[in-house]
């Protein structure tokens, strides 16, 4: 039911309209005033919908009753209509853009009229329902900021767990292994006396497990790091050739005490690539004793470096067990372990080619492997230089 | 000669018993200090030649230390190992930034640690003739 205002200080045109709106078939509720200051004061009490105005009034004429209503409602959509004798033509737009939103001449045409009503009471109730569905929408938005500012807080806590569980982890692993390392270097160094030649094997055996268990615990501790988003590369402008050439160098003996051959051939005598030398280094470190790993003896391991111009490209090939079609796609995935022998020397931990593969893709590279079973693999890994970062 | 002295700070008994026996061995004098507070207090007092500091100590962490130690004109001379099991990306950045002179993790290389010590105080006494 929608309030209506009529503000008339002559009875007879308050009758008239009163009746006019009641007998239309709209459903309104009629109040009448008879000045526009007690116009004002109604608007400023109650809730109108509509008010219609005489633009003569005793005190402020309808025009300006009309101007001070649209002050005090600001937002708020009130429709006016202001019923004047004078013509069309004569009223000037911008007094009419001012405060009323529609006029009547006098004598009122009861059709015009109540369309007008109608038409302003159907405008006003668009606006309202529009303003209304804003509202709510931007409630909406309001509250949804609000849950995401608190799962944001919640989540810059949570990575800085992270970051304390993975400090603490580290530092409480790493002091016990220390530890061991350091007594079982200075009794094999003979620091306290001489060992007999029992005692010396036996400290032996006790480092290379110290050693086991060392590599374990940063192979973990790499995965727990990159499972947290956590793992940082720290890149620089370095010779592949080189970086690679010393990895061979360290895994020579042990090519050696297995007796396979190990050969390389590079590309160039330098090639500047933009990585992170230790974590390269670690991943050639594992593709090349992998390959060793799983080479019988009198075979063959080569390390190749292509230069395609923007981007290196490295293979380690060997000549061993190969790896079966099936085998392919998971080998990348962690703690996968294939032809998995007894015998020292052939455990490993199966996160070294996931670690691997990240460190690689993290580089932006990539890295695939072909191989037959019982033939022998190919690792082959590209690396963009990115040389003018 | 007299022996260069060398303070060491580790809250680890254990971990200081083994670098201590390889420190002598290699005739350097060694004092110890257990924990931050400690180790600044020898530090002002004895006047190391060489100090190596691990970082998760009680009562202050050993980049306070080292940071504490560059800023006193008195004991900014005194080079610094830091020397931790921890090995995060921000803890070597902030260990350069306090201006530690030398940065090792554990567990380590006994042989790396002993000529990483010769090079810094050989670098010491070049700098002060």
């Amino acid at each position: 039911m929608s309030k209506i205002l009529i503000v008339d200080d002559k009875k007879a045109n308050q009758e008239i309209i009163k009746e006019i709106l009641l007998s239309s078939e709209g459903k309104y509720n009629v109040q009448i005033v008879d000045t526009g200051e007690k116009a004002i004061e109604s608007v400023e009490k109650n809730e109108v919908d509509l008010i219609l105005l005489d633009d003569i009034l005793p005190g402020i004429n309808g025009l300006d009753t009309c101007k001070r209503i649209h002050d005090i409602t600001g937002k708020k959509f009130l429709p006016a209509i202001l019923m004047t004798k004078l013509p069309k033509e004569s009223m000037k737009m911008e007094e009419l853009g001012m405060g009323a939103i529609d006029y009547l001449t006098k004598p009122i045409h009861s059709g015009e009229l109540i369309a007008k009503v109608a038409g302003l009471l159907k405008i006003k109730e668009i606006i309202d329902d529009s303003r209304w569905a804003v509202e709510k929408a931007n409630k909406g938005t309001r509250k949804l900021y609000k849950d995401l500012e608190q799962k944001n807080e919640e989540l810059k806590k949570l990575d800085v767990l992270k970051d304390e569980f993975i400090s603490t982890v580290s530092h409480e692993l790493r002091t016990p292994l220390t530890t061991m390392k350091e007594f079982t270097a200075i009794l094999s160094d003979e620091i306290p006396g001489k060992l007999t030649a029992d005692q010396k094997e036996y400290i032996d055996i006790v480092k290379g497990n110290i050693d086991r268990l060392s590599r374990l615990v940063e192979d973990l501790l790499d995965i727990s790091k990159i499972e947290a988003g956590k793992l940082k590369l720290k890149k620089a402008s370095v010779d592949i050739i080189h970086l690679v050439q010393s990895v061979v160098s360290t895994l020579k003996p042990a090519a050696d005490k297995a007796k396979i051959t190990l050969e390389t051939s590079f590309a160039a005598s330098s090639l500047d690539v933009n990585l992170d030398s230790d974590r390269i280094i670690q991943a050639i470190t594992n593709l090349l004793s992998n390959a060793i790993k799983f080479t019988p003896a009198n075979g063959k391991v080569t390390v190749k470096i292509k230069d395609h111009k923007t981007q290196i490209e490295c293979s380690v090939i060997d000549t061993g067990i190969g790896i079966a079609p099936e085998n392919l796609n998971k080998l990348f995935r962690k703690f996968q372990q294939f032809d998995r022998r007894v015998g020292p020397g052939h455990k490993g931990t199966g996160l070294g080619l996931a670690i691997t593969k990240r460190i690689i893709e993290m580089h932006n590279g990539t890295i695939g492997v072909e191989s037959e079973f019982k033939k022998g693999s190919k690792f082959i890994i590209t690396l963009p230089k990115n040389i003018k970062e | 000669m007299t022996k260069k002295k060398i303070l060491l700070v580790d809250d680890e008994v254990e971990i200081v018993k083994a670098v201590q026996i390889r420190l002598t061995q290699a005739d350097y004098e060694v004092i110890v200090a257990n924990d931050g507070q400690e180790a600044l207090d020898r530090a002002y007092k004895e006047m190391p030649d060489l100090i190596i500091l691990d970082l998760m100590l009680p009562k202050m962490d050993g980049h306070k230390v080292c940071g504490l130690l560059k800023a006193n004109t008195q004991y900014n001379k005194i080079p610094i190992i830091i020397f931790t099991a921890k090995a995060q990306q921000e803890d070597m950045k902030i260990s350069k930034e306090v201006g530690a002179d030398a940065y090792m993790t554990k567990p380590f290389d006994s042989q790396k640690l002993l000529s990483q010590v010769e090079e810094l105080l050989n670098r010491q006494v070049q700098e002060s003739q």
